[in-house]
């Protein structure tokens, strides 16, 4: 079996860091990216199967990828 | 003389004549009042006579302007004290700003730390290798807090006026670690244009940092204002003829023409009620003249604002 595909969307440095670690330790394939623009552009590209953002971050908000998440995965799901 | 009557010969009956001694008094009194001098007045004899009458009426002129600059100067003096205040106010919205940004700053390192540590706890079985990372983590995310700590240690302290060779970036980098949070949480992107090899200067760099404070806040109210072209700050930072120019530009509104003049007047505010004491760039202007510098306002042609601080560098060492 496959680990499960975490996308971490954080534009602070050390928290990004510190959640890639902890990502690691629980054997997940993480991909992590610094803000919401990126994020959204990252969903494209693959599935992940958890997304974990942070909801301030310059360019586009958590909240905005959510939204791109769940309309992703409604489309696919189809 | 002419033959016009000459309206000092139309003496009235009861004006004595050549009364040498009353003119030198009345004279007398007239120049003390001319000097602001008001406790010699005109000696009266009481007897109602043209004399006495010029006499108190010179008197009582003495009094009325010496009524009046007392009110003046108890004017002045409220004046000068709601301006002290208002500078204390300011301190204390730069202040609570200043609070805030600090609890948002402490706040993720502090979250990694503890995120990091219970995980650590959590694990009885951790290898050596993911105990080694963890730590290194915490330690990093505890400088991370230290540095903030040390930031705001030199921000109480800026009644120090004492001026040292430093880094021409170092005001700036102060004040942009404080802001930082604030720019990314309201979406604005700050865009740093810096030449190479700059030269030091002398400051104070806690002062200097207040004033890039105040520009780059004043930037950032800019571009959040409805009729703004983006959320762009653009910090250039570039040398000439022996002088470091900072150049803080925005894409905000622009200020607007009727403004522009007073800009650096003392109470000049294009915020909202309530947000800006209109101080915060009469406060900057006296910090760079304090450094031998000159504080600026142009509007680029493509809109916006931009405000130029022109420093000299350290001497001997440009």
């Amino acid at each position: 079996m496959t680990s499960p595909r975490v996308l971490v969307v954080e534009d602070d440095p050390l928290v990004r860091t510190a959640m890639v670690r902890i990502c690691d330790w629980l054997d997940l394939e993480v991909t992590a990216v610094e803000d919401g623009l990126r994020g959204i552009a990252s969903l494209a590209d693959r599935r992940y199967d958890l997304v974990l953002t942070d909801l301030r971050m310059p360019g586009a908000s958590g909240l905005d990828v959510a939204r791109q998440a769940l309309s992703l995965s409604l489309r696919r799901r189809r | 003389m002419s033959d016009a009557p000459d309206p000092c010969e139309d003496t009235p009956e009861d004006l004595p004549e050549d009364d040498g001694e009353r003119i030198a008094a009345l004279t007398h009194a007239l120049l003390g009042i001319a000097r602001g001098t008001f406790d010699d007045p005109s000696p009266r004899d009481g007897s109602g006579d043209r004399w006495d009458v010029l006499s108190f009426l010179v008197n009582s002129t003495a009094e009325e302007v010496r009524v009046l600059l007392a009110d003046l100067e108890t004017e002045r003096v409220e004046r000068d004290r709601a301006h002290a205040r208002l500078v204390e106010a300011e301190k204390l919205a730069a202040l609570g700003l200043l609070a805030a940004g600090v609890a948002h700053e402490m706040n993720q390192p502090l979250t990694v730390i503890m995120a990091l540590a219970d995980l650590l706890r959590a694990d009885p079985d951790r290898s050596p290798q993911k105990l080694e990372e963890g730590l290194a983590m915490i330690v990093e995310a505890a400088r991370q807090m230290g540095r903030i700590v040390d930031s705001v240690r030199t921000y109480g302290r800026a009644a120090d006026v004492q001026k040292t060779v430093s880094s021409a970036l170092l005001p700036l980098e102060g004040a942009t670690v404080l802001l930082s949070r604030s720019f990314a949480e309201r979406g604005i992107e700050l865009t740093w244009n810096i030449e190479d090899g700059l030269p030091r200067i002398q400051a104070s760099v806690d002062q200097l940092r207040q004033v890039f404070i105040n520009l780059l806040g004043n930037a950032a109210d800019a571009v959040m204002m409805p009729d703004a072209r983006g959320r762009e700050v653009v910090l250039t930072i570039s040398t000439a003829e022996g002088r470091i120019i900072y150049r803080v530009t925005d894409s905000g509104p622009g200020v607007p023409p009727d403004v522009s003049e007073r800009l650096f007047d003392p109470f000049i505010t294009t915020k909202p009620v309530g947000q800006g004491t209109g101080l915060g760039l009469s406060v900057a202007m006296d910090i760079v003249k304090n450094h031998g510098g000159k504080l600026a306002h142009e509007a680029p042609e493509s809109g916006g604002a931009s405000f130029i601080v022109n420093l000299p560098i350290a001497e001997g060492l440009g």
